[in-house]
Parts: structure tokens; C-alpha cells; sequence
């Protein structure tokens, strides 16, 4: 599985309650129905993300905490994604980093297709909660930490016939 | 929402298609155990290690899938952990993590969907987006032409764990009814009602209600994607400016979003928002008390070079005597920064300043970021990377501020060592900051990943060092170095996990940490696998394989390449073509298709390791290209059966090679069958070429692209 990995894109949807989104007001997620049946053709079957996958992404995630690329991380979808960027970049410590102490409850919220820049691609929306811890060195004060339990809602998208082979 | 998005909207109608019945459970689950030592040594608090000693956990997951009719189905995640560790959950013992059932059923008179347990309550931004436990039940009436409706009711409590349930949580309750047309756009009305114990402020009942709506219009040449929403907030919240001041109040949200993009080179978004101060929906995103425009525009160059600007503007606490203003405008560049000189360079260039100041002139601040990114590969095995920060913090009342200068340099260089094949990178950062305290710091750093097969190694060493100098300024240097192992065999995968931390202080105690962990963690895949059966009638010479597509399955694999490749001569196939990747045939061996096709037997090192058929097809003839899939794809599901999962999307028509390269036309089915994956694949060369391939590996992999056939 791991080979394929390179293809998948992460992106960061939410840091905080505040920032848990996924677009402005709710998508329409179908049901298959009879009439809607296209003959001879089948369905990619619906699987949760595998748990390998989220804790790469997430792990991703937490390298490029406070670094130039976090903003990557973020989606554009993010509700006041340039606030967040922004304060991170302006007013946490340069030397401030992210330390993933663990991940659980894993839950793959909502999955769907779209049509992305590699063609069609399963879109997978996955929850999970981090417990995590800033570390800096404080000029004055020293060592500092702080703890903090997040839940991202992580948008994991495959293109689909990948998908179909991590089924 | 953008083009692409409606693009999807239209495109689900034909991918989304129902899977095949199979009447079968299938399942997964996975049991990880951790068992990790910490520790620490000299000054314990100013270790990154709260709690020392054995720290370990033992989780599991458990997913399902039951498809129960063609058009209904089911679907559950059920996970939980035994905990004995202060890194995870606060309490201690066996908890269930997550419990989600979903049933859907599309073959009532009235598809619906129910979900229940743990989910993820969505409205919209200023009414509902929160997790909750509880349950959900959506109606989708059915109705003619491609608009589509759909009612949801949700209830739940918001206890963040199945461990520490709440006595008296905070309870939703909430309806929404969302209508969705390709050509009117999407409408949306939402209804969310809200009781909370408040702990500090005491019980409060609320109530948001709102309206929202998106349509794309098209102007001339641009495509302009309108999205609003306005929502009434009512009832309580918690208390902001003394007992009693949250209750019984009402406020108003508001939003309007354009996005614009001309098809080409221009994209640009313009956005407000606002919510008064009482606008306090407790399970919704946004920020209460905040009025904001901001303007985006984005141009993409031939090179592949993307600049952006921004001007926004925000107002926090606009309602309030003492408001508080800020100003933020920017540009970046993201991509080949020097297509005409060095199109190997890439990056991203990135300022922006932030001006803040509010009415009573207390605050009146100016912030100047400007970061740049830069990265090339050097040479086949070298690449680098370079990045430079520039902070300039201005306080203007207090005549202070702090000027920050950082740069790194990495190198990253391919190696393979013990027969493992990764990167060494070793990198070095520098960082001035003046003003306050002034600092010089100095991170040098070194990473080697490898792998090979099974085995993947890590192992990472840093050191900073700070330099302060001001009133009680610490000197410190810190050291780290982590080490890590992984072994997959089959299920199974172990991992060892090692982490050294040492700090130096100038006059005083140093510290030293250290964390080991052990980690096994075994995954099951509960898919059924079919068997295959052998069409009676085998070749005509004993020991010889019948000649069809059932090949794919009855080849030996795992044999020398030549000892395959001489029991197909036995069984009548012609002598193969021998090339550096395997052997191939010419034979026809999907029955009615007259388009040439070959046989061909894949090795590693003299091993059998795949078989495929190929099928060429002419890029020119679509109508030929759709009948020749369909022949092959009706004599793979007769010959292994319709438990195939499968994607299809675009049609057969027009330019097949650029349609199949650029994803429009997908064709796609997989079989898993008596060991063996196999994949029915339509796909398109550099040549221009466009043909099918039908290719057979052991196990659940993915076959790899074929190119030994030109």
C-alpha cells in the first residue's frame, strides 16, 4: 500500500472546534437509488481510511507545525484559514515545535467522489484526536510545554482506481 | 463553489453506481499493543516527559460492511482501547473509543439513511458543525429531472468520550432540508435547537435558524460562484459581561462569498462577513462579535508560476465601545520561480504585513512578515533547499520591537547502505532575533531514512543552540536523537521506537530524557475471497492449460520464467518474444475481440512473478474501442465472476488517448481470485497508443504499469 502513497493527497481542514470545516453549508451525499442504476457498471466499495494513512498524514501535519509549509496543510475550504496561518507565523515562538504524544478515535466521517486534477478521485473526510504538546524555550522563563488535545478532520483524497486497490 | 466543484455535482451521476450485490459481510479489524518506558533525569521539570515510568496501551478497530440488498446497505466502526498510559485518554481501563452505525436503504419509497453513535453533525458554519453521539436520519425524495432534495434530523449530546460521559451534557437537536440543482444551484434552510448545563453560567436554551444559497453564474467569460448565508441567532449563551447578560438575546450572522476565474489564468474571491456580539451559536464555527471583507485575486503564468494578493480587513469587537481593527495585505509567488534562467528551481515567496490598532489607541502595531522558500535538485542523487524568515514586530505605543532573521540550508542526497535504499539529509539552521531579548541560535541537523522490502529505518540527530543575552537571559543547548524501526511481514507489523533528549542550561540543572517504545500491531482484512473454478475441459495434452482468460489464474507463477513460458508452448501457444522484462506470446485469448492481443509472463531475476494480457486498441475508432472493452470485460466477469469492484467514468468518444491520459475516460475492474489480484485496465501510452491490459499478480498489490510490451 505504502507505494502508492506518494499520489495521496492530505489536506488539513481543521486545527481546533472553531476551524472544523468542510465548506460553507452541508453536500449532498447521496443514497443509491434504482432509477439512478447505470447497467454493467459497479461501485467502488466504501472502506474507512486505513489507520496507517491518517497517521501519515498526521504526522506530516505535525512536522510542519510553525514552519514554512503548514499553510499546504490547511484547506483553503478552512473557515478563517489565513487567520490561523497568520497567527502561527506572527506570534508563536520561532523555536516552538509539535510533539504528537497520540492519536485515537480514529472515524472516517463521509466518503464521495470528485472530479480533481488527476482525473476522478474518492474524497475521504476522517476525524481524529490528537494529544498533543508545544515545546519552546522561553528567553527568560526555559523550558516550556503545553498540552492540548485537537481534533482535525483530515480530507484524504485518492485517485479512485487507487482507491479501489486499497480496498 | 467553484467550476470544478458543480463539475462534480454532474459527474457523481454517472460514477456513483451502485455496487453489486454480494449479500456478504465483509470486514476488518487491527489490534495494535504499545508498550513504552520514559524517563528523566536531572531536572525533571523541564523535561518534555510529564510522566516516566511503563506507559502502554493496547487498541483496536473494528470496520464492517454488510451489503444487504443491491440498494441497501450497512456499515459500522467500532474502536477501543485498553489504556494504561498518561500520553493518551485521562482515565484508565478499557473504554470504547468509537461506536458508528450507518444503515442506508435506497430501495424504499423513500430512500433513507440512519445513522447512529458517533458522527460529525454538519449544517453549515454558523449553525452546526460539531462532533456529536446520537442520531441521524436523512430523507432523500426522489423527484424527476437532475434536482435533488434532501431532509435531515439530528439529536445527540456532545460528550466528547464514551469514557467520561457527562452527567448532564449539552443536547442538540436540529433539522435541515437541502435542495441541490445542477442548474438552479443549492438551497439550504437550517434549524439547530441548543440546551447546555453551563457550568459556570448556568443552564441556557438556544436556537440558530438560517437560510443559505450558491449558484454559479456565468458573465461574459467569467464564472462567478455566489454564496450566502444569513442566520438568526435567539435565546441564551453563555454569560459575557456579568450574571444574566446572556440571556434572551437575538443577533444576526451574515455572509456573501464571490469567487470569480475566467477558464484561464485569473481566479479572485471577495468576502464578507459579520456577526453581532450576542451571535453566540455554541456548536457553530464562526467568531462572534467580527465584521470582515476580504479581496483575493490569483494569477497563474505559462511556467507554471502562481502569484496571489490579499487585502483583508477585520473588525473584532465592533459592537463593543473599545473595537479593535486589523489590516492585513500580502503578496505571494508559488512555483518555478526562475522558469527562464533555472527551471529546476521551484519555491514559494510569501509577504505580508499586519497592521493592528483600536479605538482607544492602546494597541497600534505593525507586523512585516516576508519568507522565502527555495528547493532544486542538483544532480541525479543530490537536491537542496534553502529558506530564509524576516519578522519585523513594531509596538508603536510602547516604541518597542523585535526583528527576527532565519535561514536554513538542507542537502539531501540519495544513498543505499546495508542493501537499503533512502536519503541522508543534514541541514543546518540560523536565527537572529533583536530586540527584548536578543538571541542567536544555531540548529544543526542530520536524518537518514531507509528501507528495502519489509524493513524501513529512520534515525534523525539535532542540536540547538541558543545564545540570549538581556536582563535574566538563559544560555541553553539542547540536543535530541531518535531512532526507528519497522518490520511488516504479512499482517503483522512491529516497530521500535527510540528518543534521547538531553538540555543544557547556563547556570543550571541539566536534564536528560529517554523514551523507548515497542509497538505490534496486527490487521485483518475479512474480505471473502472467491475461489475459481476451472472450466471443464482442460488443454488436449496432458499437463497442458486450456487456452482463455482463465490463464491468468491457472499459470504458475512463482516458478522460473522458463519453465512457465514451456508449459504454455505445451499447451499450444506459439513460442513467445523473449525481452528483458519476461516472455511474450502472440495469442488471442479473449474469445470475439479480433484486435491483436498478447500473453505475457513477467519475471524478476528468472522468477515468474505476473501474468497479462494485452489488448491493443485503435485510438481513432471509439465505437470500436467501447465494444472491444465490453467483450473483454463480459468474458473476465464469465470467466471470474461479478464480485468485481469497479470504476467507470466518461464515454467512448473523441480523442481516446488524451481522454484516457487525462482521466476523463476511466475504465477500471478488479477481481481478487484464488490468491490472485487482477486488474482490467484501460490505458494509454506516450506513444499515443491506447489499449487494454489485463494483468494477474499474487496477492492484493496493485499490478505495476506494464511496459514491457511496447
Amino acid at each position: 500500500m505504502f507505494r502508492y502513497l506518494h499520489k495521496i493527497a492530505l489536506l488539513l481542514l481543521a486545527l481546533a472546534p472553531a476551524m472544523l470545516a468542510a465548506s460553507e453549508f452541508r453536500r449532498f451525499e447521496p443514497i443509491v437509488v434504482a432509477p439512478r442504476q447505470q447497467e454493467g457498471a459497479l461501485e467502488v466499495e466504501r472502506q474507512p481510511v486505513p489507520e496507517e494513512l491518517v497517521r501519515e498524514g498526521v504526522m506530516a501535519i505535525v512536522a510542519a507545525w510553525n514552519g514554512p509549509d503548514f499553510g499546504d496543510y490547511v484547506s483553503e475550504r478552512a473557515y478563517d484559514k489565513s487567520r490561523l496561518v497568520d497567527s502561527l507565523a506572527l506570534h508563536a515562538p520561532r523555536d516552538a515545535s509539535l510533539r504528537l504524544l497520540s492519536m485515537q478515535n480514529m472515524q472516517t466521517l463521509a466518503q464521495f467522489e470528485r472530479t480533481g486534477d488527476d482525473g476522478v478521485e474518492l474524497v475521504s473526510e476522517v476525524s481524529v484526536e490528537l494529544v498533543t504538546q508545544v515545546e519552546y524555550e522561553d528567553p527568560v522563563s526555559g523550558f516550556q510545554r503545553r498540552n492540548g488535545n485537537v481534533e482535525l478532520v483530515l480530507e484524504v483524497t485518492q485517485p479512485l482506481i487507487e482507491a479501489l486497490w486499497e480496498e | 463553489m467553484s467550476r470544478r466543484r458543480f463539475r462534480f455535482l454532474l459527474v457523481l451521476s454517472t460514477v456513483l453506481t451502485p455496487a453489486a450485490w454480494s449479500g456478504e459481510l465483509e470486514y476488518r479489524w487491527s489490534n495494535q499493543v504499545q508498550v513504552a518506558a520514559y524517563g528523566n533525569s536531572g531536572n525533571e521539570a523541564a523535561s518534555p516527559f510529564a510522566s516516566t515510568g511503563l506507559q502502554s496501551f493496547d487498541d483496536f478497530q473494528f470496520d464492517f460492511t454488510y451489503q444487504s440488498s443491491r440498494y441497501s446497505r450497512w456499515a459500522g466502526q467500532f474502536s477501543g482501547a485498553a489504556d494504561d498510559s498518561d500520553y493518551r485518554s485521562q482515565g484508565s481501563g478499557f473504554a470504547p473509543n468509537v461506536i458508528a452505525i450507518d444503515f442506508e436503504n435506497g430501495a424504499a419509497r423513500l430512500p433513507y439513511r440512519v445513522r447512529l453513535g458517533n458522527q460529525y453533525a454538519d449544517f453549515s458554519h454558523r449553525t452546526l458543525r460539531h462532533a456529536i453521539k446520537g442520531a441521524l436520519l436523512e430523507l432523500q425524495p426522489q423527484s424527476e429531472g437532475q434536482a435533488r432534495h434532501s431532509l435531515m434530523f439530528t439529536a445527540g449530546v456532545t460528550d466528547s468520550s464514551w469514557r467520561d460521559t457527562v452527567d448532564d451534557p449539552g443536547e442538540v437537536a436540529g433539522a435541515a432540508w437541502l435542495f441541490d440543482s445542477p442548474v438552479l444551484g443549492r438551497l439550504a434552510l437550517n434549524y439547530v435547537h441548543y440546551s447546555d448545563p453551563g457550568v459556570l453560567s448556568g443552564e441556557f436554551v438556544q436556537q440558530t435558524t438560517s437560510i443559505a444559497f450558491e449558484r454559479l453564474l456565468s458573465i461574459g467569460e467569467q464564472d462567478i460562484d455566489i454564496e450566502a448565508e444569513v442566520a438568526r441567532f435567539s435565546g441564551d449563551h453563555r454569560d459575557l459581561d456579568g450574571p444574566g447578560s446572556g440571556r434572551d438575546r437575538s443577533a444576526t450572522g451574515y455572509t456573501l462569498s464571490l469567487d470569480g476565474n475566467n477558464g484561464s489564468a485569473l481566479t479572485w474571491r471577495a468576502r464578507f462577513e459579520e456577526y453581532g456580539l450576542d451571535f453566540q451559536p455554541e456548536l457553530a464555527t464562526v467568531a462572534a462579535n467580527r465584521r470582515s471583507q476580504e479581496l483575493h485575486a490569483g494569477w497563474a503564468f505559462h511556467s507554471g508560476l502562481r502569484w496571489r494578493g490579499r487585502l483583508q480587513h477585520y473588525e473584532t469587537g465592533f459592537e463593543e465601545p473599545n473595537p479593535e481593527e486589523t489590516l492585513v495585505y500580502g503578496v505571494s509567488f508559488n512555483g518555478p520561480l526562475a522558469a527562464t534562467w533555472d527551471p529546476l528551481l521551484s519555491g514559494s515567496v510569501d509577504a505580508f504585513v499586519e497592521e493592528r490598532d483600536n479605538a482607544n489607541a492602546t494597541l497600534d502595531a505593525r507586523t512585516t512578515s516576508l519568507r522565502l522558500n527555495v528547493s532544486r535538485q542538483l544532480s541525479e542523487a543530490w537536491s537542496g533547499q534553502f529558506g530564509a524568515v524576516f519578522l519585523d514586530d513594531e509596538d508603536k505605543v510602547k516604541g518597542t520591537g523585535r526583528e527576527t532573521a532565519q535561514f536554513n540550508v538542507d542537502l539531501n542526497r540519495r544513498v543505499a547502505v546495508l542493501g537499503m535504499r533512502g536519503s541522508l539529509a543534514a541541514g543546518v539552521q540560523l536565527r537572529d532575533v533583536s530586540g527584548g531579548i536578543d538571541s542567536r541560535e544555531f540548529r544543526p541537523r542530520l536524518g537518514l531514512s531507509l528501507s528495502e522490502g519489509a524493513h524501513a529505518l529512520r534515525m534523525n540527530l539535532g542540536t540547538l543552540v541558543q545564545n540570549r543575552a538581556g536582563p535574566g537571559a538563559l544560555d541553553t543547548r539542547l540536543s535530541n536523537l531518535s531512532l526507528g524501526y519497522t518490520y511488516q511481514r504479512h499482517q503483522h507489523r512491529f516497530g521500535l521506537n527510540a528518543e534521547l533528549g538531553r538540555r543544557d542550561p547556563d547556570n543550571a540543572a541539566s536534564t536528560e530524557s529517554w523514551r523507548v517504545a515497542a509497538t505490534w500491531r496486527y490487521a485483518f482484512d475479512g474480505r471473502p475471497e472467491r475461489s475459481f473454478v476451472a472450466p471443464t475441459g482442460s488443454g488436449s495434452e496432458a499437463g497442458a492449460l486450456r487456452r482463455d482468460a482463465g490463464l491468468l489464474v491457472r499459470l504458475p507463477l512463482g516458478v522460473p520464467v522458463a519453465e512457465a513460458a514451456a508449459l504454455l508452448t505445451h499447451s499450444g501457444l506459439p513460442q513467445p518474444v523473449t525481452s528483458g522484462f519476461g516472455r511474450v506470446f502472440e495469442v488471442s485469448l479473449i474469445p470475439g475481440v479480433t484486435a491483436r492481443q498478447r500473453l505475457g509472463v513477467l519475471d524478476d531475476e528468472g522468477i515468474a512473478n505476473s501474468v497479462a494480457i494485452v489488448i491493443d486498441l485503435d485510438p481513432d475508432s471509439a465505437i470500436a474501442a467501447a465494444e472491444i472493452y465490453s467483450q473483454t470485460a463480459d468474458a473476465l466477469l464469465r470467466q471470474f465472476g461479478a464480485g468485481a469492484s469497479s470504476v467507470e467514468t466518461g464515454r467512448f468518444d473523441g480523442d481516446l488517448a488524451s481522454a484516457v491520459r487525462s482521466g476523463e475516460l476511466v475504465r477500471h475492474m478488479v477481481w481478487r481470485v484464488a490468491g490472485r489480484s487482477i486488474g482490467l485496465s484501460l490505458v494509454s501510452h506516450l506513444s499515443g497508443g491506447v489499449r487494454l491490459e489485463v494483468q494477474a499478480v499474487p496477492g492484493g498489490e496493485r499490478p505495476p504499469v506494464l511496459d514491457f510490451v511496447p
